[in-house]
């Protein structure tokens, strides 16, 4: 499980955020699904910023300072505003925003639970030990 | 003490008591993380992917407090 996980958790999340949105645009209300659209894009933009700075700051060799400022800034000042923003003219209900905000971690779990249900992170066995079996 | 007393005092505190929580939690995630890279460098990538996915749970919760913040601050000085 490398850094690839991440990218595709990304990928997952926005698919299904969007058909979130579709489907509670549809049956409940198009103001809630597009608070949960809103809240999933936040989430998988905050998660992305997260993974560059960490990725930048948290390295064996010497860190790069360049990006992690970069992307520091993206998230802190930017970010954290824009959902500032959105939280206080009350655009959308809070509960649409957490809900799509919580998308990514229910992708995260899934995603996880099912490499452990799939024994994908175990080393293949190898032709000596299938040959014995 | 009311409620909206009550209310106006717990809000800040629990915000800063979760603020402070988290604050503490990546601080200890960053450092175990840093000492097992330091350790072995060659599982830099999993030790990461592992790190980027903590902090962004811890952080989640902070959020989740910002966002309950929000929802009753509305409910104070009505």
């Amino acid at each position: 499980m490398g850094l690839e996980f991440i990218k595709r958790v990304q990928r997952a999340t926005l698919v299904v955020g969007v058909l979130a949105f579709a489907f509670v645009a549809l049956y409940y209300s198009p103001n809630f699904g597009l608070g949960m659209l809103v809240g999933c894009l936040w989430g998988v933009a905050n998660f992305w910023a997260l993974e560059h700075v960490l990725t930048a700051v948290l390295r064996p060799d010497a860190v790069d300072r360049r990006r992690a400022f970069i992307f520091a800034g993206i998230k802190f000042p930017v970010l954290y505003a824009a959902g500032i923003i959105v939280l206080w003219k009350g655009w959308f209900e809070p509960v649409s925003l957490v809900a799509g905000f919580s998308l990514l971690f229910l992708v995260v779990l899934l995603k996880a639970l099912g490499r452990t249900v799939l024994k994908m992170d175990q080393p293949a066995p190898s032709k000596e030990a299938h040959h014995r079996l | 003490m009311d409620f909206q007393t009550a209310l106006s005092l717990a809000l800040p505190l629990g915000l800063s008591i979760a603020a402070l929580g988290s604050a503490f939690g990546l601080g200890r995630a960053v450092a175990a993380a840093m000492d097992a890279m330091g350790r072995q460098p060659e599982a830099a990538g999993k030790i990461q992917t592992g790190m980027i996915i903590g902090a962004a749970l811890i952080e989640a919760l902070t959020i989740y407090a910002l966002v309950a913040f929000f929802i009753l601050q509305g409910k104070i000085g009505g």
